[in-house]
């Protein structure tokens, strides 16, 4: 909880700042203006995307979150994760590669929440590349009674030692801060906690300077959530 | 001659703010993205006052604190201490530590700039 009201403090402080000084500062030149009011702009949206994301988490925790469980081919659910996040590895000139076995037999998962975990990886994988020369991988592939699927890029890569750390919440290792409002912290907490409700795991591979993988898999026969949202895992 | 002010915190959108703020007020202002570089700016340059933020990469505000008052060299430097920690066992912290002021954020800019200028005796 202190570690929330410490990240919701800090854009609060910008925002409440830019306002006073815009207040109180008779001649503020017009491009400091838009200068002034882009930080407030941006600031809250962080706010906003950090209060959803502690709310969801939240949700997930206390059992309460809705889980539309349905029958989903990964590779499908994979492709639309791809297509929504095409543009920022456009713009930041990072290739991005899927290759799926074939047949890939389906699982039974919420899809918008599958969906949140691919996001969230795709998003995490591009933001640590180097412009113009990363490079990311998605692979799907039938593993031992379930669907796995590896988001692997080849950026700066995360010491064994942190490999639980970033699973953490508010536990951020490398970003800059002008990245950091782009990160709630809490994305890979989230992350976790879905797939681990549909009997899966999540995890990371990696060294430094070789890269990371994240994996996670799904069960083909998970155990049916049970009602109380608790994890899966927790039923077998 | 106007006084100078180091500002140290890793939080662009706090730092455009307070970096505005000062200068408005009429003092020179250093800025220093975490506790290493502060210590490095100390050295190089000498500001009358420091804005410093405890949550800091590679050396946090407290070391830096703690640091300012070992050295004879920087005795006379105001330290004021910024945190998004409200609790009064950091704040007793700093203060222990030889923190002059310590403000919390949110912080009124117009009690900020009051306490600077306090803390500063005065004139700008």
């Amino acid at each position: 909880m202190s570690t929330v009201t410490h990240e919701l403090r800090t854009p609060l402080t910008s925002i409440r700042a830019v306002s006073e000084i815009l207040l109180d500062t008779p001649d503020v030149a017009p491009d400091e203006q838009r200068r002034f009011l882009a930080i407030i702009v941006k600031e809250t949206e962080r706010l906003t995307r950090l209060i959803n994301q502690t709310l969801d988490m939240a949700k997930i925790e206390s059992g309460n979150a809705d889980w539309h469980t349905s029958e989903l081919d990964v590779a499908e659910v994979v492709r639309d994760a791809v297509d929504a996040t095409a543009q920022l590895f456009r713009e930041k000139r990072v290739t991005l590669a899927v290759s799926a076995a074939r047949p890939i037999p389906s699982v039974r998962a919420d899809r918008d929440r599958l969906v949140q975990v691919l996001l969230n990886l795709l998003s995490n994988a591009v933001k640590f590349c180097a412009p113009g020369a990363g490079r990311v991988e998605v692979r799907i592939a039938p593993a031992d009674g379930a669907v796995r699927v590896d988001v692997a890029d080849n950026g700066p890569g995360i010491a064994p030692g942190d490999h639980e750390t970033i699973f953490e919440r508010f536990k951020r290792l490398g970003d800059t801060p002008e990245e950091r409002p782009q990160g709630s912290g809490l994305g890979l907490a989230i992350s976790r906690r879905i797939v681990e409700h549909f009997g899966g795991r999540l995890w990371v591979e990696s060294d430094v300077g070789k890269g990371a993988t994240f994996s996670f898999t799904l069960p083909l026969d998970a155990p049916a959530p049970t009602g109380d949202g608790e994890p899966a895992r927790a039923a077998g | 001659m106007a006084h100078r002010i180091l500002i140290v915190d890793d939080e662009p959108s706090i730092v455009v703010p307070l970096e505005f703020l000062m200068k408005r007020e009429g003092y020179e202002v250093e800025v220093a993205a975490d506790g290493q570089a502060a210590l490095d700016a100390l050295e190089r340059s000498a500001p009358d006052l420091v804005i410093l933020d405890v949550m800091l990469p590679r050396l946090n505000g407290f070391d830096v604190c703690r640091r300012i008052r070992d050295a004879p060299r920087w005795r006379g430097l105001k330290i004021l201490m910024l945190t998004a920690k409200g609790r009064d066992s950091e704040m007793q912290r700093g203060l222990e530590l030889g923190a002059d002021a310590y403000v919390t954020k949110p912080f009124s800019t117009r009690d900020l700039v009051a306490r600077i200028r306090a803390l500063l005796g005065g004139a700008a």
